[in-house]
Formats: C-alpha cells, structure tokens, sequence
C-alpha cells in the first residue's frame, strides 16, 4: 500500500453510513457481440450498478463482467466501488463502459477490429476508471464448492 | 481532509471466509456477498486514523 499520509477515516465512516437523499437505483445492460464466423458463438458483456448495503453501511458497486457465451467462462471480471454520496460518478462509470463496449461492439461489426482484440479493448479502458474504494482480494488459494459433491 | 479521499486509492481489503466459498454463488453475486462481508465488518469497527490500521483490524 503506497498511502503514507495519515488521514482522518472518521470522514469515510461517515461517508459510507450516510443515508443518501434519493432512492438509489439499480442498472442493469447486457450487450452482447455475435461472432460474424462461429455459429452460435458470441461475447456478452454484462455491465451493471448496484447497491450494497450491510448495517446501515452502503456502497454502489458498477461491474463489468465479459464472458464468453458459447462456453461459460468468464474472461474479464472488474468491480468498481462509490461511496453513498458519490451515485452521480457510479452512474457515469456505467454510462461510460456501456458506451465504450457498444463502440467496440460496432468497431467489430464495421470490420474496424478483430474478434481476437475484443477482450483486450475491452481490457484496456477498464484499467483506466477510478472508483472510491477498490477491492484487493486474498490470496489464499481455497477451492469453491461446486454443486453438491 | 473530506476532499483526500479523491486523490486517494483507498483499498479494501476483503478476506473471504470458507462460508461464502461454499455458498456455491459464482460470478457478480459472489462478489456482491464478499463486500457484504467487509461491510458488515467495517461496521463493527471504530473511529481509526490509519489506513493501515484499518487493514490490520479488517484481517481479523
């Protein structure tokens, strides 16, 4: 952590706790890039805003999740974190990535990019979007229950 | 000092318990479950003046 200077957190209790003043309102888009030379094969790209809220804590949380349909498999998981009193800059985050991913959309379907290139575009402007708080995961390797095996 | 938090990378550190693991969630909702958890956390905790601090007592 590269944070040295002493701050007063007392302010970002206060923040998280604070009841905001409309009600909040969840968003939700997918956007979906069909392979113009696989049949049945395509990318979505779900992009949404949240609230979370736990005792009296709120934070919006605005997620791009691109996932390769024809598999399953997720490629890209990003989450980006706004205080409560910070909705309007959530809502832009997600104006901003729906409005990039349908221009990567359209650059595939106008022959301007590669399939190959979508989740690296993709990729690219999500690294360059702040949030609030962000989210560093543990790193203990603990194996996830699939099913009831 | 309300307006540092913009020039700030606050980061949280969410330490996933076994429970949410096993809860066999995947994708978005399982990620919505783990800050639930650091927020139920963060809520118990006091006034702190160190983000350090802050990530020590979140560890625990």
């Amino acid at each position: 952590m590269n944070i040295k200077t002493e701050i007063d957190l007392g302010e970002l209790f206060k923040r998280i706790f604070a009841a905001s003043n409309e009600k909040p309102k969840v968003r939700e888009e997918s956007i979906k890039i069909a392979s113009k030379e696989i049949k049945d094969s395509h990318y979505q790209i779900d992009v949404s805003k949240d609230i979370i809220e736990k005792n009296g804590a709120t934070l919006f949380m605005v997620s791009a999740y691109l996932r390769d349909a024809y598999l399953g498999r997720y490629l890209i998981k990003r989450n980006y974190f706004y205080l409560p009193d910070n909705e309007k800059q959530a809502n832009n985050t997600f104006d901003e990535i729906t409005e990039k991913c349908n221009s990567i959309k359209n650059k595939y379907y106008n022959d301007k990019t590669n399939i190959e290139n979508i989740s690296s575009e993709v990729t690219s402007f999500l690294q360059n979007i702040s949030s609030d708080l962000k989210m560093q995961e543990d790193d203990l390797g603990t194996t996830v229950k699939r099913g009831n095996k | 000092m309300y307006n540092m938090y913009n020039e700030m990378e606050i980061i949280m550190i969410v330490f996933t318990s076994k429970n949410i693991y096993d809860s066999g969630i995947s994708g978005k909702e399982f990620d919505k479950l783990k800050v639930s958890s650091f927020l139920d956390k963060f809520s118990n905790k006091q006034k702190l003046y160190n983000l350090q601090v802050l990530e020590i007592l979140i560890m625990l």
